[in-house]
């Protein structure tokens, strides 16, 4: 029986050493191993460095990622930037795929400080991590602040209550209407047209008139409802950040963006198995099928995809605006901004400066949204780099993005979102009218927010 | 007449054998030659069942450019101890309810089946802050200690219904021979038990190499994550801006293949115990 | 000689105390700190919280809160009976061949097994690109060959619905066929010779001899694949995150939904105790109805 016991305690001891006893090797000097591999999946810089920093980046913005430009990119620039400075060593972390998760571990990290010195974050949450975040004004000279499209430095990157510096926009994406030139030599700018137009398509042969996104998750509010509901002029919360999107002329223009959804079905336009449309790869496979769609609502950031999938067929394709009622220009910016925690000095400028380098310094931002089609959010980037000012879809995103609109910063929209994205669902299913639709999702949401 | 009757019971026998093969590793297979196709293969219509081209390419980039080796091993330590050290506490706990008597003690039972109705997604929060006190997050310790807790139910009732069946005669002709409640512990009742504490075994294994949410909400370095968080990685819904259903098929392929062999080899193992067992009652 | 007879030991401490230890560390206490949650407003954004009833009323008061209690039950329910039903219809299958010796049998357990060991996340990716409807849904492609027509499987709720059952059943009947395989293996061949020569055909003998003997194992199983259903959820997040229009959000989904997309803490701690209170009556039900008697010392 002691033998039990004492048994249980070694293996015990031995697990605990095992684990923990094993990797805390520091060495004090700065000196650098020949033939080290600069770059590996777990560690960036001299394995010897005094100074250990993290950061966290999601899994296709690593260097892990399997695609070639994204990855030699991404490999190179660190690589240069670990021998510049030999006496850092940095830990990269990749976090969640799933948005929801990763915002509530970061924000969990975040509270008990256990969350990396650099981290990537959604471009709508940073507000919620202003008081962790550390200032930034030190690293960016006004001029270089000014860089920023305006939208970007009205959004996220300056907190409101101390005004200071306390994010980087690191690029933007926002969905819009990508189109086959040969079959849609005009594409839709107002509602009656694009249900024109599409059954036009269907007439010519098409399978499906129009596609997008149908698949319960973020996508549908920010890519099919709200860009319209935007357009329509309609609000989501007030200014306190209270829900209002069911009540009044508010949700009159939410019936009426639900009904425009309900006419493309019931028109034979679009059809209901879009709600199995769950992925990036879905959508670029319906646009690859021959004969099978001529336009559909996708991000922007599908471009790298398309042209590794339609090839030379990206010829034939064109970015244009989301259809609005009017037709007037309307859409809604997301993207990913960079926010830093750690507390000591020397060691944030390090960071800083790190992932300065790599992903948001003039040369990182155009070098890295070269690599990933991503949309730059500097204008001197824009200005002073062919790839952007010469390429077909860089020009094109830009014009998309005139007027843009961000989503409500505040932590009732995800509830908001999730009761609409259900919402539009039932009204493609057609178990639902819009109205009834628009007035149960609010039901729902205010008994959620009180 | 009897041998009419006795070949129609093979074909049926064979017929749904067949049927259910098909049904189960159907899915598996389909994986396993997703694994293969090129990326543009993925989405060729209409779909093939054999990949055109048997490209290894898939397998290389996945080899030498993810740490699948190192999280296939990082599953394989964990679970070891897992399993190991779910065993060392429920085997002693299962011989106290099945040969102890004190106060309480089917309540006791009871209660401890209702820890197995605590899926680790709602104690997830909780743990996440209790586990930053203790210092054990991001660590395998930690990862280890919740797995073992929550094999706990599941197993003690388990080995407590096969401790049960050994009979009480032959703990009483040890205490004869004079042996104390370790040994008889240790020489009547658990090699008797084998097919209980191999069944468990099973359980637990299969139980711990599955776990996802546990590990992807307590880890935060790549080096220590388990395969099925690796994985996910690959996810095509998930990964922004890139198609990799293939390169998800790989992993998939490549997180089977232990289990695949672990089941395989085991499971005779746990026949020849579970049939022995029953020509000794 | 008598003294040890039926008050066997006493004094259990010490065997019990690695295991108490484990689960008062590891699994009371942060349960206490759900429960603890549930009656209060706690929120991932907010580091103050106060004590209030709000997120039980809220949940009790979601227009939809009924609709997920139906998805649940109907989840539930249907996988029991069906992975009981098949579950002991694969085991006899595996009983039937083995005692005669065809070799096919062991491709068939193992390949049921090997369904099982697939990480649930893992079997709803696969499951959903299998059933899609787009180019790549190779089902229903198979079945468009075979002359049928498209079936939308992730769209419509219904069809979603008996979907995501069956994909469950898929995963998860490899539990009860080894559980109730092992049982088998128990029940001494003499009770059924015995049976044969009082002249009982093979139903006669399966409904008298093999289920009354196999009680304490049902008994467990069927605990056991309630709770294990009723806590599914990683499966049925990568196969339909709950949808179509929430056709497929089981409590656990919403559990999830409230914490990791809302960030509220307390409501979803309030979801997880109507959850744990319903799996503690449910196995209290089957105790009552199902077990009659319990072997070993009592």
């Amino acid at each position: 029986m002691k033998k039990g016991f004492i048994l249980c305690a070694v293996l015990l001891g031995v697990i605990v050493s095992f684990t923990w006893g094993g990797g805390k090797k520091e060495e004090p000097k700065v000196t650098v191993p020949p033939n080290i591999e600069w770059v590996t999946a777990d560690r960036i810089g001299n394995p010897n460095a005094p100074i250990t920093l993290t950061f966290a980046v999601e899994f296709s913005y690593s260097h892990q990622i399997q695609t070639p430009s994204r990855r030699q990119y991404l490999t190179r620039r660190m690589e240069e930037w670990a021998k510049q400075h030999p006496e850092v060593k940095l830990i990269p972390q990749i976090l969640p795929t799933n948005q929801a998760e990763r915002l509530a571990k970061q924000l969990e990290q975040a509270a008990s400080g256990t969350i990396a010195d650099g981290v990537q974050i959604d471009g709508q949450w940073i507000p919620l991590f202003y008081r962790w975040l550390q200032p930034l004004d030190a690293f960016f000279t006004k001029e270089e602040v000014e860089d920023w499209l305006e939208w970007c430095r009205k959004e996220a990157m300056i907190d409101p209550s101390d005004g200071k510096l306390k994010s980087i926009w690191m690029l933007t994406a926002f969905v819009g209407l990508w189109h086959n030139k040969q079959a849609v030599p005009n594409p839709p700018r107002t509602w009656e047209d694009t249900i024109r137009i599409g059954k036009e398509l269907k007439a010519k042969g098409y399978a499906n008139g129009l596609l997008t996104w149908g698949g319960k998750d973020e996508q549908i509010t920010f890519g099919s409802v709200f860009p319209m509901f935007f357009g329509l002029g309609g609000d989501l919360v007030d200014k306190e950040g209270k829900p209002i999107y069911g009540i009044g002329a508010n949700r009159e223009k939410l019936i009426e963006v639900f009904a425009f959804w309900d006419r493309l079905v019931k028109e034979g336009v679009v059809p209901q198995r879009v709600i199995d449309l769950k992925s990036n790869g879905d959508l670029v496979a319906e646009a690859a099928k021959p004969n099978n769609v001529a336009m559909f609502l996708g991000g922007s950031w599908l471009l790298s995809l398309l042209k590794d999938n339609l090839k030379g067929e990206l010829d034939n394709w064109n970015f244009g605006h989301t259809p609005q009622k009017t037709g007037a220009p309307m859409q809604i910016p997301g993207g990913h901004n960079l926010g830093f925690f750690q507390k000591d000095p020397k060691k944030l400028a390090l960071i800083v400066d790190f992932m300065k380098y790599v992903y948001v310094g003039k040369d990182g931002m155009a070098g890295w949204c070269e690599a990933g089609g991503y949309i730059p959010v500097r204008k001197s980037v824009f200005r002073d780099f062919p790839v952007f000012s010469q390429d077909r879809f860089m020009k094109a995103f830009q014009e998309v993005i005139t007027v843009g609109r961000t989503r409500p910063n505040v932590p009732a929209y995800s509830v908001i979102s999730e009761h609409v994205q259900e919402a539009w669902q039932n009204v493609i299913l057609g178990r639902q009218t819009p109205a009834e639709a628009v007035d149960a999702a609010f039901r729902r949401t205010q008994t959620q927010i009180r | 007449m009897k041998r009419r009757w006795s070949i129609l019971r093979i074909l049926i026998f064979y017929g749904t054998a067949f049927l259910l093969i098909l049904l189960f590793i159907g899915p598996i297979l389909w994986m396993v030659s997703l694994s293969f196709k090129t990326r543009t293969e993925i989405f060729a219509y209409p779909p093939r069942l054999l990949p055109e081209t048997f490209s290894f390419a898939n397998y290389l980039h996945v080899l030498t450019n993810s740490r699948i080796p190192l999280y296939l091993y990082n599953s394989f330590m964990i679970t070891v101890f897992a399993v190991v050290g779910n065993l060392l506490v429920t085997i002693p706990a299962a011989f106290a309810f099945s040969r102890y008597r004190f106060m309480f003690k089917n309540k006791f039972l009871f209660l401890i089946l209702m820890f197995q109705m605590i899926s680790p997604l709602i104690i997830s929060i909780p743990l996440y802050r209790y586990f930053v006190l203790l210092g054990l997050l991001n660590s395998h310790p930690g990862l280890i200690l919740i797995y073992i807790t929550i094999q706990i139910p599941f197993a003690v009732w388990l080995l407590k219904g096969f401790f049960d069946s050994v009979p009480l005669e032959l703990d009483q002709a040890a205490i004869i021979d004079g042996c104390t409640e370790f040994q008889t512990l240790l020489r009547i009742i658990l090699p008797i038990s084998v097919p209980g504490i191999a069944t468990v075994l099973v359980f637990n294994t299969v139980n711990s190499w599955g776990q996802l949410i546990i590990p992807l909400i307590f880890l935060n370095n790549i080096q220590l994550y388990p395969i099925s968080v690796g994985i996910l990685h690959f996810a095509d819904a998930q990964t922004e801006g890139e198609v990799t259903t293939h390169f998800m098929a790989v992993a998939s392929v490549m997180g089977l293949l232990p289990a695949v062999v672990i089941i395989t080899g085991l499971q005779k193992f746990i026949v020849r115990v579970l049939t022995a067992g029953s020509i000794k009652e | 000689m008598k003294k040890r007879s039926s008050a066997y030991y006493t004094h259990p401490l010490k065997w019990l105390l690695p295991m108490l230890a484990m689960l008062i560390l590891f699994y009371l206490y942060p349960m206490i700190d759900v429960i603890r949650y549930s009656f209060t407003n706690v929120s991932i954004l907010r580091p103050t919280y106060r004590y209030t009833l709000d997120s039980y009323l809220k949940i009790m008061q979601d227009p939809e809160i009924l609709h997920t209690f139906y998805v649940t039950f109907t989840f539930v329910f249907s996988n029991v009976m069906a992975q009981l039903v098949i579950g002991m219809l694969l085991a006899l299958f595996l009983n039937f061949g083995i005692r005669n010796r065809y070799p096919m049998t062991i491709a068939v357990r193992t390949v049921v097994l090997i369904a099982w060991m697939i990480p649930g996340v893992l079997v709803g990716i696969v499951w959903r690109l299998l059933l899609s409807s787009s180019n790549f849904g190779i089902i229903n492609y198979l079945l468009e060959v075979i002359g049928f027509k498209r079936i939308e499987f992730l769209v419509q709720p219904p069809v979603a619905l008996l979907s995501v059952i069956i994909v469950n059943i898929w995963r998860g009947t490899a539990f009860t066929m080894i559980m109730e395989y092992a049982g088998l293996q128990r029940i001494p061949e003499q009770l059924y010779e015995a049976a044969k020569v009082d002249g009982a055909g093979a139903i006669t003998q399966f409904f008298r001899i093999t289920l009354p003997l196999m009680k304490p194992i049902l008994f467990i199983n069927l605990v056991l694949i309630t709770i294990y259903t009723f806590n599914t959820f990683d499966m049925i997040l990568a196969l339909t995150g709950g949808g179509p229009a929430r056709a497929t959000e089981v409590l656990t989904l919403s559990a999830y939904t409230q914490m990791f997309k809302f960030f509220s803490m307390g409501t979803g701690a309030a979801i997880s105790v109507i959850l744990l209170v319903i799996n503690m009556s449910m196995a209290y039900v089957y105790y009552r109805f199902i077990l009659s008697d319990t072997k070993g010392v009592e």
